[in-house]
């Protein structure tokens, strides 16, 4: 397992002369630089959403906390905090930046139950529910979801390469997986 | 029990403007609200770690306190950051207000207290298996009751713990559960973080206490310090 953790790490330091640049809670990134890789870590019932194009090779990252802004106002801080107007920011942002839209993929990671049970009422199963409406605000923008690692009971963190829309997801059971 | 004296008691807090006395929709707490929350947060830490030297049958020091306003995407580094691996022994509170209690510790340490908890000679846990996890849930029990009955008290409310959850996971993935009711209602999280050990080290830690956006509020109002619409 210890091999597999540095063949991350080692990935990200051979990656070329490109950053990893993290993606906290409830914030969006996007890069034109194919060399930078987008990371978000100890993600629990969050959902990390990877959206590239294969031929500009533009890709974001948003982490997702919550599934619905409902008519809340959305914070600048964070606008990647719920997945149906975070997904949109998301695609507009790499539109933006000159991603065509029928070509984008997207993967997603994480909405984890961590907990047993031991929550707020109104949260619970909240991972699963930000799943889904991530899966329904990139179907409303009829970008196809190509890989998952979703649900489960641990912890992730994920690693996306813009330049080939590799994603690496690592769980606190130290497997890690490749999307 | 020991505790710092009042200098290594952090508090945090903006200086309240002239004539800005109550009436305020956004969260940021003023100098004097914070010395509110803190008073609070100081009787029921101090009867939590009471609980805790009872539990461990050791004296317990309170080695630091600190009470703040950290924006959500950083409260992870709370606990060590993001991908540590921690065990946290997770609570909620429900009734008049509601909050999240959360122990964290580092797994070695965890296994030394569950050591202490069960009479085992020590080293000898080296998993977290189920008697291992009703152990921590056991300590998470009076803990989370001795600190919500002193904040009751001084109130005259009802505060109620739930059944604790006993997790071993990534620090992020721990904090994400109270992180997510938090930052739907505000960008911050107001966090009252304890580090304590025990005179052998053998049991340390730190004790966060996530109060809801409508816990402070009451707090607030209650104290007379602010009001609101």
């Amino acid at each position: 397992m210890l091999a597999e953790c540095t063949t991350i790490d080692s990935m990200i330091s051979l990656g070329g002369h490109g950053a990893v640049m993290v993606v906290g809670l409830g914030e969006v990134q996007v890069t034109r630089d194919p060399d930078v890789v987008l990371a978000s870590f100890g993600l629990g019932s969050c959902v990390v959403v990877c959206v590239f194009d294969p031929l500009t090779h533009v890709g974001g990252m948003t982490h997702v906390v919550l599934p619905s802004s409902g008519n809340r106002p959305v914070s600048s801080t964070y606008p990647g905090k719920y997945a149906d107007s975070g997904t949109t920011h998301l695609v507009r942002w790499l539109e933006g930046q000159g991603a065509v839209r029928s070509r984008m993929m997207a993967k997603i990671a994480g909405g984890a139950a961590v907990t047993r049970g031991t929550m707020p009422e109104n949260l619970f199963d909240v991972g699963n529910k930000n799943v889904l409406a991530v899966q329904t605000a990139l179907e409303r923008e009829a970008i196809p979801v190509v890989a998952y690692d979703t649900g489960g009971h641990h912890g992730r963190s994920v690693w996306f390469w813009v330049r080939s829309g590799k994603v690496m997801v690592r769980t606190a059971k130290n497997v890690t997986i490749q999307l | 029990m020991n505790r710092p004296g009042n200098s290594n008691l952090e508090e945090h807090g903006r200086n309240r403007p002239e004539g800005r006395e109550g009436m305020r929709e956004d969260m940021t707490l003023y100098k004097d609200e914070m010395r509110v929350w803190s008073n609070l947060a100081l009787k029921g830490i101090d009867n939590a770690m009471a609980g805790l030297a009872t539990m461990v049958n050791q004296q317990v020091r309170i080695k630091s306190l600190s009470l703040r306003q950290v924006p959500a995407r950083e409260a992870p580094q709370l606990v060590g950051g993001p991908e540590k691996l921690v065990i946290g022994i997770y609570l909620t509170f429900t009734g008049d207000a509601t909050g999240h209690i959360l122990l964290v510790h580092q797994p070695e340490v965890a296994f030394a207290i569950i050591d202490m908890l069960l009479g085992n000679p020590p080293g000898k846990t080296q998993s977290l298996e189920e008697m291992e996890q009703s152990a921590l849930a056991e300590l998470g029990n009076v803990i989370g009751s001795c600190y919500l009955n002193a904040i009751a008290d001084s109130l005259n409310m009802s505060l109620r713990p739930s059944p604790p959850d006993v997790i071993l996971d990534m620090a992020g993935a721990i904090m994400d559960v109270a992180v997510v009711e938090i930052v739907q209602e505000s960008d911050d999280v107001f966090v009252s973080e304890t580090t304590f050990g025990t005179d052998d080290r053998q049991a340390s830690g730190t004790f966060l206490v996530i109060p809801s956006v409508s816990f402070l509020r009451i707090i607030l109002e209650h104290s007379g310090v602010r009001q609101t619409c």
